[in-house]
């Protein structure tokens, strides 16, 4: 199959950033004064290499039962993660997972007292120490959180964390950091009944109209 | 001073395709109605307009996942045979309607339609509709626009860069397969703009997008001209792209709501009533009887419609015309407006405002529909106002304003909300677990060969129907959910079991075999394009 692709008649059909882009893929050296000619040929012998090196069989065994169809997916891929995903500029998405090995690990500890969303707000992406944070309660059974977002941050971790009773806690897993939208400027001179300049040309757009409904929808997101 | 009004039409359908026809015939019926009710009368104006000399321009988005339907033989048969059906049902119905003069005239007009669609798309298009798309594409009156392989919301993929591109490359892979030309736009699917997107976009060639509003109207740094010129983004200056740039067009905002909006064209009580067909309303027996269904079978639309909006009274097709060439008039007068507005701010440049329309207004949502566009169309040739691609708007791209887009979509209260929410927020854990296995396999496994080949390239297939857009739209709007649910559950189930047998080392041919057969999409299918970029 990917021998197809590698015949002359289909590189040349291909933009010189594609044959780069192929070349790289396969290893290939390109030297700066690139020759499109010069790559399409190298391709073709990589192409002509993998053939004779081909192995006849894929040294699978073939003759595995046929999956059941009626399986439900999984619960759990039992690795525990945590991701978060920008739902609009007030929410935000996060979605867990939680090892069985970890799962068991704190449930069944005798000094386990709450689990926790840890949601915290950095400044800049480097940044260890959160500019604020705070902790939103879950059960061990939930697995996604609908999360209110402030406006004028900047950039939003969630973690996940378990407490015991003697005061230690426990970071199970900590999600990257996604940046959030800058609130426009125009945002702040911008509410309604307030009297905004928008020239003619932003109005004919459909300024007014936008910052209306984007009020009526987000107005969190406006900052006095 | 040339005035610019650019009409963008998008036609997308999720790769629904079954061999029984008899157990999916609802969810065939989408494809086949929007065949009969969009494409082929779409294509009939282009050809009407060449026969007149008319050097239309229009833009026109045809996804990935529909050219893969257009151009499979088994749809193709499929479809005639639902035209056969219906034109059998509207044989009975002539005569049954022989002595009510109006109603006989409807069944009549949709008979004689049907009969048509059949002709054209038997004789005269020879089963192919793509090359029909493609030759008005190389005549330059059609701009074809490149979309992600399966329309997948990339904004829920916006930290997954070898996602983003390999929803792009296979979106540009099948241009150039059904096209045969590479294209200059690429449309956003849902217009989901996230951070980011623009040095995907120009790293494979293209030249703009197009976004919602808010996307350009919130940049730091708002667009002197609004949206009625490009802007381009601000890309990285520190990558090899800060010599290249992508154009950003903005949709005008008020085109959606103006034709299926609340109160909006469409509703017009005088045109066709789209909900009430004649396959519901007579009985059962006479159904089958017809051979229209089997004996106990769901009842499917036979596009036999005999009624406008307004209550019970019977479709006038004079009425209903002569309604879209006024609603046609108003659409025109109030764009012409606004780039006369524009023109007047602009100090000597050229206003263009560019007008997105969903391929469903025009003829299935909306019967009149593309009677309604081609008098749009047609109104533009005794005006100022010029119709124009995008493409050539662009111009010099390094003369537009620089801005630094803001996250959008035109969905949802703006953002794709709908695509993530109580009803379907369960399904992204998944997807996005399956985007993490597949870049994963496919580093893993870079030079294999034979089965294993087989199977990674099903897995890409696999994972990038399970990232259909429409299924987690489907859930949400409650259209077809079950059905919608079960496809997104087989997909990732799929999946799966290709990353249990490539770690095992062990499959059944048997299933691999039938799951290949049964999703053809895409058979060039490469899984490296999901390797991570070295």
């Amino acid at each position: 199959m990917e021998n197809k692709l590698l015949t002359l008649a289909h590189l040349e059909t291909l933009s010189s950033a594609d044959l780069i882009a192929l070349a790289d893929d396969y290893g290939i050296d390109i030297p700066d004064d690139l020759n499109r000619r010069f790559i399409i040929g190298e391709l073709l012998e990589v192409a002509e290499e993998t053939k004779s090196e081909e192995p006849p069989s894929s040294g699978m065994n073939e003759d595995a039962e046929i999956p059941e169809e009626n399986q439900e997916l999984p619960d759990s891929f039992n690795e525990t993660e945590i991701s978060v995903i920008l739902r609009n500029p007030a929410w935000a998405f996060v979605y867990w997972d939680i090892s069985a090995e970890a799962l068991q690990k704190i449930s069944e500890s005798p000094r386990f007292k709450n689990i926790v969303l840890r949601v915290s707000y950095f400044d800049k992406e480097e940044d260890v120490t959160p500019v604020e944070y705070y902790d939103l309660q879950i059960t061990l059974a939930d697995r996604e959180q609908y999360i209110l977002l402030e406006s004028g941050k900047k950039f939003l971790r969630v973690d996940l964390v378990a407490f015991f009773v003697d005061g230690n806690y426990d970071s199970l897993t900590i999600s990257e950091k996604i940046r959030l939208p800058a609130t426009p400027a125009i945002f702040s001179k911008a509410f309604p009944g307030q009297e905004v300049e928008i020239p003619k040309i932003l109005e004919l757009s459909g300024m007014k109209k936008l910052l209306k409904s984007h009020y009526e929808k987000y107005r969190q997101s406006f900052v006095e | 001073m040339a005035k610019n009004l650019v009409l963008t039409i998008i036609a997308h359908q999720g790769y629904i395709r079954h061999e029984n026809e008899g157990d999916y015939a609802l969810q065939n019926d989408i494809l086949f109605s929007a065949i009969s009710q969009t494409y082929l009368p779409l294509l009939d104006m282009f050809h009407r307009f060449e026969n007149e000399g008319i050097d239309f321009k229009l833009a026109m988005v045809l996804s990935p996942s529909l050219c893969s339907l257009l151009d499979d033989e088994m749809i193709k048969g499929q479809y005639v045979r639902w035209l056969e059906k219906r034109i059998a049902l509207g044989e009975k119905e002539v005569i049954r309607l022989s002595a009510d003069e109006k109603l006989l005239e409807n069944a009549k007009s949709c008979l004689a339609k049907a009969k048509k669609d059949l002709a054209d798309f038997v004789q005269l298009y020879s089963q192919n509709l793509l090359k029909e798309f493609a030759y008005f594409s190389e005549k330059g009156n059609l701009e074809l626009l490149s979309t992600c392989g399966t329309y997948a919301f990339l904004p829920h993929y916006g930290d997954m860069t070898e996602i983003l591109n390999a929803q792009v490359e296979v979106g540009l892979y099948s241009h150039r397969h059904y096209f045969g030309s590479n294209p200059d736009g690429f449309y956003l699917p849902f217009m989901g703009y996230t951070p980011g997107i623009e040095k995907v976009l120009r790293s494979y060639g293209f030249r703009y997008t197009i976004v919602d509003i808010r996307s350009i109207l919130f940049s730091e740094n708002v667009p002197e001209n609004g949206i009625f010129t490009p802007v381009r983004c601000d890309m990285d200056t520190g990558t090899s792209l800060s010599q290249s740039s992508l154009a950003l067009f903005a949709q005008d905002p008020d085109t959606p709501d103006d034709i299926i909006g609340q109160g909006g064209f469409a509703s017009n009580p005088v045109y066709k009533n789209q909900d009430k067909d004649i396959a519901f309303e007579l009985s059962a027996q006479e159904l089958v009887e017809a051979g229209f269904i089997e004996e106990n079978s769901a009842r499917i639309p036979s596009y036999f419609r005999y009624w406008n909006n307004d209550g019970d009274k019977v479709y006038d097709e004079k009425a209903a015309f002569a309604q879209a060439e006024k609603d046609a008039e108003t659409f025109f007068n109030s764009k012409k407006a606004k780039l006369d507005g524009a023109e007047a701010c602009m100090a000597g440049k050229e206003p263009s405002l560019l007008c997105v329309i969903d391929a469903k207004s025009l003829g299935q949502d909306w019967a009149e529909g593309l009677v309604w566009l081609e008098k749009v169309i047609r109104k533009s040739l005794s005006s100022d106002i010029s119709l124009s691609c995008p493409a050539p708007l662009v111009g010099n791209i390094f003369s537009l304003q620089k801005i630094t887009p803001y996250p959008g979509a035109a969905q949802g209260n703006s953002y794709g909300e709908d695509l993530l929410d109580s009803s379907n927020g369960w399904m992204i854990r998944y997807t996005r677990k399956m985007c993490e296995r597949m870049v994963d396999l496919s580093d893993r496994f870079p030079n294999e060969t034979g089965l294993k080949v087989r199977l990674l390239n099903l897995g890409a297939r696999e994972l990038m129907l399970a990232q259909s857009g429409e299924w987690t739209k489907m859930i949400h709007d409650g259209f077809f959910p079950e059905y919608a649910e079960k496809r997104f559950k087989e997909a990732i189930k799929a999946f799966m079991v290709v990353f249990d047998a490539l770690g095992s080392n062990s499959v059944s041919t048997e299933w691999l075999t039938r799951i290949e057969r049964e999703h053809i999409i895409f058979p060039w299918m490469n899984f490296r394009m999901f390797s991570p970029k070295k």
